[in-house]
């Protein structure tokens, strides 16, 4: 009686397993596998593939526009996600604080991070926009020289960043609010009862406790900024001369533009590996049971 | 029941035979089954889309059974995302398709061979025309892979009022008289305007530093004798000629010293379908741009003209180069004889007199060159004084050398690479065109 009662219910948790599971399977392990087979292979889409090793990963290393775009999206993560942990940080600490307007001031930081990429980028774009943009507007008004944010091969990498830390920034806000409300009121008590108060608290205190949210935060930017692609395809192009071109740019140029499949996979794959290295560097030092304050 | 049986067909003949008198003569013999056809276009002006629905409506009209879709595809995308469905099995039957990429598009054995069933077609193709649809084996046979509508060829629209109000002559017109480049860079210094604060409030040209895909860079090349490609074109040679290296710099020049020519991020949206926002709003005077912009400028308030792009003084009587789409067909078309229909109605003048009118594009045919048909599609309305000079030119004109190449979207994004790095980057000329070599020939395998 048991027994069936048992098999029937596990027959109904695989009924309802079956279709995240199938999903799964077809959607994300299917082509993960396909896609690595294809990096060891040369395909155009139109002829047979044909294997070549790991002439692909080789290629790569030895291919001249390959590895600037991969120090450029290298530059980028290690700009673009310091800046927006600080800045959400920072504006987590200062609206959980009990000031007027704090719904409002959360809602507004946390707006842009729902709003669509696309249509922020081609916002940015004009903001950008040398003799029409908002930004050069302001710095000649302040006396300042207008910058050719989008032609100039020293700014362009910038403003992928600035646009990408202005979108991120608010949903991190989000993250650390949470971290930061979990700490138990206890420890502040405790801590302002030791002398312990300001920015002494924040850093001794605070930072310590909300570890696996700066984690977690860390983590998620570094995947997202080594992933970076709609705002570079919509506001620099990847231009000017490859200045800000990142890898799924490359990717997809190497696929849908180029017909080099196999080469496509091989750049997927490199960059997968070393998101990979990334997350497992960050895992182990910022990983860790003890919590405790200093 | 004989007799029912013999009045009742007798009944049905004499109505099928009434019927069969008021249908087309070249269906009066058999009857079709509907055929269902899809297009691809790219996404142009707005203008440009509604003048091909037009067309479309009107093949329907005449060729009732059969029903074409319409889709049109961002242009930035269109190739990737044709060769793409084309490769799935899911491609449209007829398409637009760059007659830059009929080489790759050929080796991928995706276009269908039309050169003994489209001949009758294509003997009144003018040269430039024929020269773009077909591709030469390696046996020396000439293969035709598309039917042409079009030209396409580089001019400089510019805003009489403001040549007016500084002063300057029209450009010229006719190729004897074109202003040499020094002339073409005082004149625009003319029209550059500087306020009090040191901005400038209005540029004299704009559009030099477009992509080499399109129509700038390549002209003036070939206008200053600058030919980067061997004769079969399967590889690049002389990129760093003296004569190339004159053309970028004075490229360059515009902007960067003599700042007649604005920031390109400056001068608005994507130009390769139309018109720069500057140039429409006034602040800008000319435009170097493809023919093709006519149709738009034509729709705008400006008082236009045109000129030719100005000479470097060398034997460059041949140097007019056109480019455009051909319409296609894929070779997996489950309805080829409709599809070579469809393909030869928008290549014929019914389709494309409507459209040549409103100044989109220039005739594909030498018939409609000739002086008594000229009128059947030179709209005064909308072609400025002085276009008439220019029809000789494009009956004359050769098409563009790189609609030839294998591989042009990897060539395309290294030359544009380069040359970004040259305007926008410091690197030097030399370095910009060595380069520029070095990378055409990997790409094509020397």
């Amino acid at each position: 009686m048991k027994s069936k009662k048992r098999n029937r219910d596990a027959m109904w948790a695989v009924v309802f397993l079956a279709p995240a599971v199938i999903g799964l399977c077809v959607f994300t392990i299917y082509p993960l596998i396909e896609s690595l087979i294809i990096s060891f292979t040369s395909w155009d889409l139109f002829t047979d593939k044909v294997f070549v090793g790991f002439q692909n990963y080789i290629d790569f290393f030895r291919d001249a526009t390959g590895l600037k775009v991969f120090r450029n999206t290298i530059f980028f993560t290690f700009v673009a996600v310091p800046i927006q942990v600080v800045i959400s940080f920072f504006l987590a600490v200062a609206l959980n604080q009990k000031i007027r307007g704090m719904r409002f001031f959360r809602g507004a930081y946390f707006l842009p991070s729902i709003a669509s990429m696309v249509s922020i980028s081609i916002v940015w774009q004009w903001l950008f926009n040398t003799d029409f943009g908002i930004i050069n507007y302001v710095i000649k008004a302040l006396g300042g020289t207008g910058l050719n944010w989008l032609t100039n091969a020293k700014y362009s990498i910038w403003t992928i960043i600035i646009v990408s830390c202005w979108k991120g920034t608010g949903y991190n806000m989000m993250i650390f609010l949470a971290g930061l409300q979990a700490i138990p009121s206890t420890n502040y008590e405790a801590a302002e009862l030791d002398g312990c108060t300001g920015l002494s608290r924040l850093f001794r205190i605070v930072v310590p406790l909300i570890k696996p949210s700066t984690l977690y935060v860390c983590i998620t930017c570094v995947i997202n900024s080594m992933q970076v692609f709609d705002q570079v395809m919509i506001i620099t192009g990847g231009g000017p001369a490859r200045s800000s071109s990142v890898l799924v740019q490359y990717l997809y140029e190497n696929a849908f533009d180029y017909y080099k499949m196999g080469y496509a996979s091989a750049i997927g794959w490199i960059m997968a590996v070393f998101i990979f290295v990334l997350s497992a560097i960050q895992f182990k030092f910022m990983n860790s049971d003890d919590y405790s304050v200093e | 029941m004989n007799k029912k049986l013999v009045s009742s067909l007798a009944c049905a003949s004499m109505i099928a035979s009434l019927v069969g008198a008021s249908a087309p003569v070249a269906f009066a013999e058999e009857s079709h089954d509907p055929v269902s056809l899809t297009f691809w276009g790219w996404t142009a002006s707005d203008f440009e889309s509604k003048s091909i629905q037009a067309g479309l409506d009107d093949f329907q009209a005449q060729y009732p059974w059969i029903t074409v879709e319409y889709m049109t595809v961002p242009s930035a995308d269109y190739h990737t995302k044709l060769k793409t469905a084309l490769a799935s099995g899911s491609g449209p039957d007829v398409f637009y398709l760059d007659a830059t990429q009929c080489n790759d598009f050929v080796k991928a054995n995706l276009l269908m061979d039309i050169t003994d069933i489209a001949a009758d077609f294509t003997v009144n193709m003018t040269e430039a025309s024929l020269q773009k649809v077909s591709m030469t084996d390696e046996n020396g046979d000439s293969h035709v892979y598309g039917l042409d509508i079009c030209n396409v060829g580089p001019v400089i629209f510019y805003n009489k009022d403001l040549f007016d109000a500084a002063g300057v002559e029209p450009m010229p017109t006719k190729w004897e008289e074109r202003w040499t480049w020094d002339e073409f860079v005082e004149n625009m210094q003319k029209l550059t305007v500087v306020d009090d604060s040191g901005n400038t409030v209005q540029y004299g040209t704009c559009n030099w530093e477009e992509q080499y895909s399109l129509y700038v860079l390549q002209e003036l090349l070939d206008l200053n004798g600058a030919n980067w490609y061997n004769e079969d074109m399967t590889a690049a040679e002389n990129v760093d000629s003296a004569e190339s290296k004159e053309v970028i710099e004075n490229i360059k020049a515009l902007r960067a010293e003599l700042g007649v020519a604005p920031d390109p991020n400056a001068a608005g949206s994507d130009t390769s379908n139309s018109p720069t926002a500057m140039f429409l709003t006034g602040q800008v005077a000319t435009i170097a741009i493809g023919s093709y912009a006519l149709q738009e400028i034509a729709q705008s308030d400006i008082n236009y003209g045109v000129g030719l792009f100005p000479t470097f003084g060398k034997d460059d009587s041949d140097a007019f180069m056109v480019s455009a789409d051909m319409k296609c067909i894929n070779v997996g078309s489950e309805h080829p004889e409709e599809a070579l229909l469809l393909a030869e109605y928008m290549s014929s003048p019914e389709f494309g007199i409507p459209i040549y009118q409103t100044g989109l594009w220039m005739p594909n045919q030498k018939a409609l060159y000739e002086e008594e048909n000229i009128p059947q599609w030179f709209n005064e309305e909308v072609y400025p004084e002085g276009w008439e000079n220019l029809i000789p030119v494009f009956l004359n004109a050769k098409d563009k050398p790189t609609d030839k190449l294998s591989n042009v979207n990897s060539i395309n994004d290294a030359v544009d690479e380069e040359m970004q790095a040259f305007y926008y980057a410091d690197q030097d000329a030399d370095t910009t065109l060595q380069n520029i070599e070095s990378r055409i020939n990997s790409i094509l395998g020397n």
